[in-house]
């Protein structure tokens, strides 16, 4: 079978030509997956040249179908060879997977790639901008609400690398509203987490974290009708409030990629402030960061977990740029001004100088995101449905000459983000 | 019951070639217990086998197995205690003898010899019930010259010779690594199966992490000659091949963690 594909309008045309069979099925699956990826979200298949379609090519035509409309996309059949329009016919599938070939293009929704098209929203709530930022990456801001702000709860019951004491665990709920991050556990009671404490990243009724038992992989828990979920923590930085401004991020170039502190410098801009809050779902281009590899629970009188050798068997560096286009959940806390009550939770960004951040990350295998102005609740619980986090990062700007690895960058996706109004600490 | 108390071995010493093999491992082995021992190339898996093998001298630490202080035993004389399976299919048998006269050796290893036939009829019963366990079919072919099996056949009679006399340690050096996927799943099987009847005391050094998850009960991981990570109990029935991998990637990044890459890190993780 030979997949060709082509612009047309905007839309995106497959043109398949040959044997669309169980041998071939899942080829045409991953091209159009991978179209979908690059944000081609109206897809045509041009199924003229078709010489055969087994029941197991139907299948994959209609998990296309199924995965685009899961972003709000469309997918249908034109033209098609008559035989094709025969089976899909008596199949009773002819509805739902062939389209008339003349059809309009769909203006109001716009497609593929297309994102150089979509200057503005019409939207009453929303306002679109476009903009092309220096490193080549498309930003669509959209208001969600002016008076958006957000709320910081920062605990810092412990100081990295002393032991923990009693009474430095706090109950926190990370149920929706909430997002936050820091470091905890699921469990019981303080004593029950001790030997498990490790990096979490809340947003959306979801959190996961990375238990430093051993496991090696993160855990999680999802807010379900009167389940709500909460960490006993012995640092976090918790925001609630509502979100000012949604931002849409896209490649306007091949290979161009959004770093972490290029969307922390859009964000301030944007919000206008000078500290701010974000969570933003993106596909990654490459993540640096570290995770704990041993509970600071553990820490005894006699360690030094905070100096080299020893901290190796405490943190876990990520040695290379790692998990290139997997989805990531980051929720991030920044600000420019080093005398900022939350400037003390915070850790210089090395690349930016002046700008303090923190950040956490969740990575999940890749779902694509619909387009236009998105709700965070439903696409969070989308990204977490049936799906396996990966691994969980402390996010780091490696800026060491020659050999560093620079910082986290993302391809494309969605940012929700506020300015921080007001910050209460809570000590224990 | 193998105990393996700080056991340093450093090849070339002095020169251009040194090469510290192991450094330092403690390890105890209950009586009964099947473990295997990953790592990558150079890991000093094998060597460790080699050691308690006694193929050569240690600069320091001492080899027991059940109870008994063998560290100045000579390889001979550990070979009475101690069965081993090597990678090579053709290593452990004498390809001219038959099979009979092969299991015949294993039968009278660690005994006194003498003139008397080896392989008189009882002997030929006891071998024939025991090559039958195998469920090969080659219970029929004992007259034949052990070099005309293949390489899985004669894996299998290399594990029913090492273990015919119940040793008190088995070892088991890559010994399916060089057969094919099928008779290497049937040798692994095999080996499982006489293990577990015999109740033996195994080592067995694999780069197959499906094997090494499905075979023992306990999992040591090696990295430059130290013992880097054990999986044993619950921790080890819950353990999977990915499990595996990325606990290896995890000793890889470890090593990455230099001392700039720990400046920057005391700088940023807050």
């Amino acid at each position: 079978m030979k997949i060709e594909s082509r612009i047309q309008g905007t839309r995106m045309v497959v043109q398949v030509n040959g044997r669309l069979d169980a041998a071939w099925a899942d080829l045409l699956l991953g091209t159009v997956r991978d179209l979908v990826r690059e944000g081609h979200h109206q897809v045509r298949l041009d199924a003229s040249g078709l010489e055969y379609l087994s029941s197991a090519g139907i299948r994959s035509l209609l998990k296309i179908r199924r995965e685009l409309e899961a972003v709000s996309g469309s997918f249908g059949i034109a033209p098609a060879a008559p035989f094709v329009q025969e089976t899909l016919r008596m199949s009773g599938l002819e509805a739902l997977l062939l389209v008339g070939e003349e059809m309009p293009a769909d203006a109001a929704e716009p497609a593929a790639g297309d994102n150089a098209d979509s200057g503005t929203e019409t939207s009453a709530e929303t306002v679109a901008k476009t903009g092309a930022s220096p490193s080549a990456v498309r930003f669509e801001e959209h208001i969600l609400d002016l008076l958006g702000a957000v709320t910081v709860t920062a605990h810092a019951g412990w100081r990295p690398w002393q032991q923990v004491l009693d009474g430095a665990c706090l109950e926190v709920p990370l149920s929706r509203p909430r997002f936050g991050l820091g470091i905890g556990a699921a469990g019981r009671d303080a004593e029950d987490i001790r030997s498990r404490l490790g990096d979490f990243v809340a947003a959306a009724g979801s959190v996961a974290w990375l238990p430093s038992d051993g496991a090696d992989r993160p855990d999680y828990l999802v807010q379900n009708e009167r389940f709500l979920p909460q960490l006993n923590a012995i640092q976090s930085l918790v925001g609630e409030g509502k979100f000012s401004h949604l931002l849409r991020f896209s490649p306007a170039a091949s290979n161009a990629c959004v770093t972490l502190s290029d969307l922390y410098e859009q964000v301030l801009r944007t919000t206008r402030a000078d500290a701010a809050a974000l969570v933003c779902l993106a596909e990654v281009e490459g993540l640096v960061g570290a995770s704990l590899a041993r509970s600071p629970g553990c820490i005894q009188a006699s360690d030094q977990p905070g100096e080299f050798p020893e901290l190796r068997e405490w943190l876990s560096f990520c040695g290379e740029r790692v998990h290139h286009q997997s989805q990531v959940l980051v929720v991030a806390f920044f600000c420019r001004d080093p005398s900022h009550l939350l400037a003390a939770h915070l850790a210089p960004v090395p690349s930016r100088p002046g700008l303090l951040a923190h950040a956490h990350a969740v990575v999940l295998p890749f779902r694509p995101l619909p387009q236009g102005v998105l709700d965070l609740d439903a696409s969070v619980a989308t990204v977490f449905d049936d799906n396996t986090p990966l691994a969980l990062l402390h996010l780091i700007d490696d800026d060491r000459p020659a050999v560093g690895l620079g910082e986290s960058a993302f391809i494309r996706g969605a940012c929700w983000c506020a300015p921080i109004h007001d910050l209460t600490h809570i000590t224990t | 019951m193998l105990d393996l108390r700080h056991i340093h071995k450093t090849f070339f010493p002095g020169t251009p070639n040194e090469v510290q093999a192991l450094c330092g491992i403690d390890l105890l082995i209950p009586e009964g217990t099947f473990a295997a021992i990953i790592g990558t190339n150079g890991s000093g898996k094998s060597t460790l086998l080699n050691a308690v093998a006694g193929a050569f001298d240690l600069d320091q630490g001492a080899i027991h197995i059940d109870g008994k202080n063998i560290s100045a035993w000579p390889e001979y004389r550990r070979a009475s205690l101690i069965g081993r399976v090597f990678q090579n299919p053709f290593a452990g048998t004498a390809a001219e003898m038959t099979l009979a006269e092969n299991l015949a050796l294993s039968m009278r290893r660690g005994c006194r010899r003498g003139l008397g036939l080896a392989l008189h009829r009882s002997a030929r019963t006891e071998i024939a019930d025991r090559v039958r366990s195998l469920n090969l079919g080659l219970e029929n072919r004992l007259d034949n010259p052990i070099g005309t099996l293949s390489g899985g056949q004669r894996q299998a009679l290399t594990l029913l010779m090492a273990t015919w006399l119940r040793p008190r340690l088995l070892l088991l050096d890559e010994h399916t690594a060089a057969l094919d996927p099928k008779s290497a799943a049937q040798v692994a099987e095999l080996t499982l199966t006489i293990i577990r009847r015999e109740k033996l005391t195994a080592l067995m050094v694999t780069h197959s992490m499906p094997q090494a998850v499905q075979l023992p009960d306990r999992i040591i991981m090696m990295h430059k000659g130290r013992v880097v990570r054990q999986y044993e109990g619950q921790e080890k029935s819950r353990v999977r091949v990915p499990d595996l991998l990325a606990a290896f990637d995890q000793v890889r990044r470890r090593e990455q963690l230099d001392p700039a890459v720990a400046h920057l890190l005391h700088n940023q993780y807050a």
